[in-house]
């Protein structure tokens, strides 16, 4: 299919190149293929001359389905002149047979309109082919076209095919009318159809019609991609990477099938509404038994049809019983050719008398849609043997439904909601999402933190304890400063002598020396090596000068005064010696 | 100094667990009786409305008291019970869907709340659709077990008290009281902060997500989109699990593995 989309397209462009250097403008409509059934698809090709953005005008197609395929546009240049082209492709899906006639495609270019020439296609159908031709169809039918409601109609469909095929898809059907059930898995078998092998894929339903009068099964389609062989002669070296296959779209179809569905004829008492083959049996697990035993009566009701619908039968008169109900078991199978199921009723029966006590027949009524009417299975009667009791009169309960003991079980007789809450707190004010989402980050974040604090203030201690001049110069500020609070307790000599001491034990503890020992001049020595200011070093040298001169005659200034120029002294020395490299 | 900064540490941590715990299902007796005491002074109108809601409920007006319930409800500060009286509301009121989703978010909530669970389970008893609700396995049931019993708030607390039970078994140990017996308690701290933590970060980056259906059906496609083909129909109250969301629709996926696309306009969004 590609293969011939491309040849095709290449033809085009030849036929346009040719239409280029006389006109240079125009429109042509090309197919892959002028006759073709109603599984094919054609290639519709439209090629517009002279211009590449061109969106030519479709002609009416009542009789396809149009599916746009894409766009190609072209720039060539033949003995110096230059040509533009754009080719639209459209895939056509025939939707009746007949030979119909393509119109003309329409296009304007600066002004003036083209149009293609129209040409024929003839649509054939594909069954029209002899069958052993036709390498895949579909097919689907139904077991009758004149069902009763609710009789079980099944619905068979099949797919034939004796090709590859790839990508099968079953298109959507929708079954209104009728109550559906699927039938087992997919079977794929293999068939001889005229005298050729086919594979077989096949899906069987059970309808079921729920109302009367007209009722339509509508057509069944089937895409699917079949797998080509390329023949020898049109093979390119490509082919030997590529592979040798090519790939045809096909889209089969099945036709719509109606059925005349019939109503059921005025229905007797005690119609439930089964409609097929059923049967009921009544079975009892003892026959002979005393007083307040219990036996368990089972009646099943089996058959094919409309098996979901199985109802519990009216049980007779059993007066004479006490009877206790028991969950119902059933099943539907789905995996032969038809719908069929059963489902057993149990009842446990304690018989409250001595003597023959009879469980008179069962009956269940049903439609038989084979015969046209309705039918009436009955169970055959049953006779208990009943003797008295042997042991006390009192009646005890079935053993499935209380304990020996003689406790019942609490059976819940009515059930609805717990009520309201009414807690206040369900209203108290809480944390917003952000504040809640805060409170966890800085929770989170606080004790590491502080871990870290920690770890950071051991490790300092630490150095501290094993580095005395560290913790001399650390402590250098803290011990000068109770030295100088020391010092306005004193006056004249003992003033001098103890500013001088605290000022030269401050620089000996921060520069790491035996501050007590120093003269001025090697105070002033020290202090230029560890980079402190000339004018700061100068009026330290000054006042170490002043105050050795004052232990000999008198203190010129008072001792606050004197505090108070140390004090200023001592904190610019600090800061110095912090940041100059003590 | 040091000491002090740890002391100040312990308490803010411990006042962050009892503001959490508070949001939470079960809160102190103090903060309790706190909450209750600013609520008489100066938030009158929550207690006011939560009353008028009650009353309007017993009296059958359900969808006032929808609309008070769900007012309270502001977005962020939802409480497991208001979330509990909703799903009463919605369900007398016949909306199965909403009152499913609504004890959903209020197990979310208070998840050992034995009331929710029993209303829950008999809101699941009406709902048609014969799907489980999506459930963890049982092996991650059990071996993960707090992430599924236990709420966001709950796992908040958790993961704050491990926090610092941990670093300050930690701090412990820096003051040379190192011993097996705490080097062993900052390995069990560690794992249960990792596993509470880790539990937190993964209902905050991917929470689970399902949606519950609010119409009495709805169609469910194989893709996002109305043009897209019907796969099955659902019906209300069946709670099933997103698996992805794109503008408008969510991608959803049966416990038996049955995927298709919701529109989000007929579910209720529930994270948990």
């Amino acid at each position: 299919m590609r293969y011939r989309h491309a040849s095709s397209a290449l033809a085009a462009v030849v036929l346009a190149l040719v239409a280029g250097v006389a006109y240079g403008q125009g429109i042509t409509a090309t197919v892959n293929r002028t006759e073709a059934t109603l599984e094919d698809q054609i290639l519709l090709t439209i090629t517009v001359e002279g211009s590449q953005q061109a969106q030519p005008r479709l002609p009416e197609l009542p009789d396809f389905e149009v599916h746009p395929a894409g766009q190609s546009s072209q720039l060539s240049i033949v003995n110096g002149r230059a040509t533009s082209s754009i080719a639209h492709s459209y895939v056509l899906i025939p939707r009746r047979t007949g030979t119909f006639t393509v119109g003309s495609a329409t296009v304007e270019l600066e002004g003036v309109a083209y149009s293609s020439r129209p040409f024929q296609l003839r649509i054939v159908d594909a069954a029209a082919e002899p069958a052993q031709e036709r390498e895949l169809y579909i097919t689907h039918k139904v077991s009758t076209t004149r069902p009763y409601v609710g009789q079980q109609v099944i619905y068979t469909w099949a797919f034939y095919r004796r090709v590859r095929v790839a990508d099968a898809r079953l298109g959507p059907q929708t079954l209104d009318g009728f109550l559906v059930e699927d039938l087992g898995e997919v079977s794929e078998y293999q068939t001889v159809v005229g005298g050729q092998q086919y594979l077989v894929s096949e899906i069987k339903r059970a309808l079921f019609p729920q109302e009367q009068g007209k009722l339509t099964i509508p057509p069944s389609s089937l895409s699917c991609q079949v797998l080509v062989q390329r023949s020898p002669r049109n093979r390119s070296i490509f082919d030997d990477f590529f592979g040798a296959t090519t790939t045809q779209n096909k889209i089969l179809r099945a036709e719509a099938i109606e059925l005349e569905v019939q109503p059921l004829p005025p229905p007797p008492l005690g119609f439930t509404g089964l409609v097929g083959r059923f049967d009921v049996a009544g079975q009892i697990s003892k026959q002979a038994l005393q007083v307040g035993e219990s036996a368990t009566l089972t009646v099943t009701v089996s058959g094919s049809g409309n098996a979901q619908m199985i109802s519990e039968p009216a049980l007779p008169d059993l007066t004479r019983f006490k009877v206790y109900d028991d969950k119902p078991s059933g099943s539907v199978d789905r995996s032969g050719a038809t719908l069929s199921g059963s489902k057993a009723f149990r009842k446990a029966l304690v018989p409250l008398e001595p003597g023959e006590l009879a469980i008179p027949s069962i009956s269940l009524t049903y439609f038989d849609p084979g015969e046209g009417a309705y039918r009436t299975a009955r169970t055959s009667p049953i006779v208990l043997h009943v003797s008295p009791a042997v042991g006390a009169e009192d009646l005890h309960l079935t053993e499935s439904i209380a304990p020996s003991t003689g406790k019942v079980a609490v059976r819940i007789l009515a059930d609805d909601i717990l009520p309201i809450s009414k807690d206040l707190e369900a209203v108290a004010p809480g944390l917003g999402r952000g504040a809640r989402e805060g409170f966890l980050v800085v929770g989170l974040l606080l004790p590491a933190l502080a871990y870290v604090g920690l770890l950071v203030g051991q490790r300092r201690s630490r150095r501290f304890r094993s580095d005395k001049a560290l913790r001399r110069r650390h402590r250098a500020r803290r011990t000068a400063r109770k030295s100088l609070a020391r010092l306005a307790a004193l006056d004249g000599l003992e003033a001098a002598r103890q500013a001088s001491s605290c000022l030269r034990t401050f620089i000996g503890d921060k520069l790491g020396l035996e501050g007590s020992a120093l003269t001025p001049d090697e105070v002033h020595q020290h202090l230029v090596e560890a980079g402190v200011s000339e004018e700061l070093v100068e009026r330290v040298h000054r006042l170490l000068g002043e105050l050795e001169a004052a232990q000999y005659g008198a203190l010129r200034a008072p001792a606050g005064e004197l505090k108070g120029q140390l004090e200023e002294l001592l904190a610019a020395l600090d800061r110095q010696l912090a940041g100059g490299g003590s | 100094m040091s000491r002090r900064v740890l002391l100040v540490v312990a308490l803010a941590a411990l006042v962050g667990a009892a503001a959490l715990a508070q949001e939470g299902g079960a809160p102190a007796p103090q903060a309790g009786a706190a909450a209750a005491g600013s609520v008489g002074s100066g938030l009158g109108d929550g207690v006011e409305a939560f009353v008028t809601a009650n009353a309007a409920y017993e009296a059958g007006e359900h969808e006032r008291a929808i609309a008070l319930y769900t007012a309270l409800l502001e977005p962020g500060a939802g409480d497991g019970r208001l979330y509990y009286n909703l799903g009463n509301a919605y369900l007398r009121g016949g909306e199965l869907g909403r009152a499913i989703a609504a004890y959903r978010r209020a197990l979310a909530l208070r998840p050992r709340d034995h009331d929710v669970e029993a209303n829950l389970a008999f809101a699941r008893k009406t709902a048609k659709d014969a799907i489980e609700p999506p459930r963890p396995s049982a092996v991650l049931a059990t071996l993960v077990f707090w992430h599924y019993r236990l709420s966001r708030a709950e796992l908040g607390v958790a993961t704050l008290v491990f926090n610092l039970l941990l670093w300050s078994a930690l701090a412990v140990r820096l003051f040379r009281l190192d011993s097996e017996l705490l080097r062993w308690a900052v390995i069990v701290f560690l794992v249960l902060l990792l596993a509470s933590g880790g539990s937190l970060l993964v209902r905050a980056v991917s929470p689970e997500r399902i949606a519950v259906v609010v119409p009495s059906e709805v169609e469910v496609r194989t893709g996002p989109g109305a043009d897209a083909l019907v796969r099955f129909k659902l019906h209300a109250g069946s709670e099933v699990a997103v698996r992805e969301q794109r503008e408008g629709w969510a991608r959803i996926e049966l416990p038996d593995g049955k995927q298709g696309w919701l529109e989000l306009e007929h579910v209720e969004l529930v994270e948990l």
